[in-house]
């Protein structure tokens, strides 16, 4: 298909060739837990999970991985990352070794936050990226993460999980191998 | 009681229900895993900023401005 210098190439829906392909978007209302089931499938190995307006003020967020509805609660995540807040110029650095879950994003509302993950229905070790802000008074708060899950387990579902309610918009996608 | 909602992506539903005992669990588990990890990030915090705060007065006490200092270590 050919482009005009004026066109705007966007992703495209389920069944429409494209590098990036819209799988989902459902809302957040207010659970500290959020269970989204078959989100993973043979269709993709890699996904972008964008959130607007999410929300989990007072307390961190984090997630898990899951199979056909059963969250997988092993200590086999791990992660790192910086967090950055800039109403105290500070940087402080995050390590959790075999955690039963991977961490999203620290205290914050609104945070605007990408996901990125590698491989979950793959039979082979599951990575993640995620960066976030937010604004925390006057100052902006960051997260940039990265982390895996010690075990190669083909994954379908993804659990968001927070010690407080979780609201928000959540938009999955898919991106092609070819 | 804690709530879960269950979103079929590929059915586009969704549900929200009350925590089954072993969500429960869980979830308790959850939250004090991270109060202990949040506390761990904030003690570190805490001592790094004493660090900070050392050395400033050392590079101060060896004559350097505020300015000076600031402009090394923030």
């Amino acid at each position: 298909m050919a482009y005009t210098s004026s066109q705007v190439v966007q992703a495209v829906p389920t069944g429409i060739n494209s590098a990036l392909v819209f799988i989902a978007k459902t809302t957040l209302t207010a659970s500290t837990q959020h269970n989204l089931l078959n989100v993973f499938s043979a269709t993709y190995d890699h996904y972008l999970v964008r959130f607007t307006n999410l929300s989990a003020a007072g307390g961190a967020l984090n997630m898990r991985y899951g199979t056909s509805g059963t969250p997988d609660t092993g200590s086999n995540y791990s992660n790192n990352g910086i967090y950055n807040d800039d109403a105290q110029v500070t940087t402080t650095s995050n390590r959790y070794n075999s955690s039963s879950n991977s961490l999203v994003g620290n205290t914050a509302a609104d945070m605007g936050t990408f996901l990125e993950i590698s491989s979950p229905f793959l039979t082979q070790k599951t990575t993640y990226t995620v960066s976030n802000s937010s604004l925390s008074g006057s100052g902006i708060i960051s997260n940039l993460i990265r982390g895996t899950v010690n075990t190669a387990t083909s994954y379908t579902d993804l659990v968001l999980t927070s010690s407080v309610n979780i609201s928000g918009v959540i938009y999955i996608y898919g991106l092609t191998n070819s | 009681m804690s709530k879960t909602t269950i979103h079929d992506i590929a059915l586009g539903k969704s549900v929200t229900r009350n925590m089954n005992s072993a969500e429960l669990a869980q979830w308790q588990a959850d939250k004090i895993e991270s109060e202990a990890q949040a506390k761990a990030e904030s003690d570190a915090k805490a001592l790094n900023d004493a660090k900070v705060l050392s050395a400033k007065n050392k590079l101060k006490a060896l004559g350097l401005t505020d300015a000076e200092v600031t402009a090394l270590v923030g």
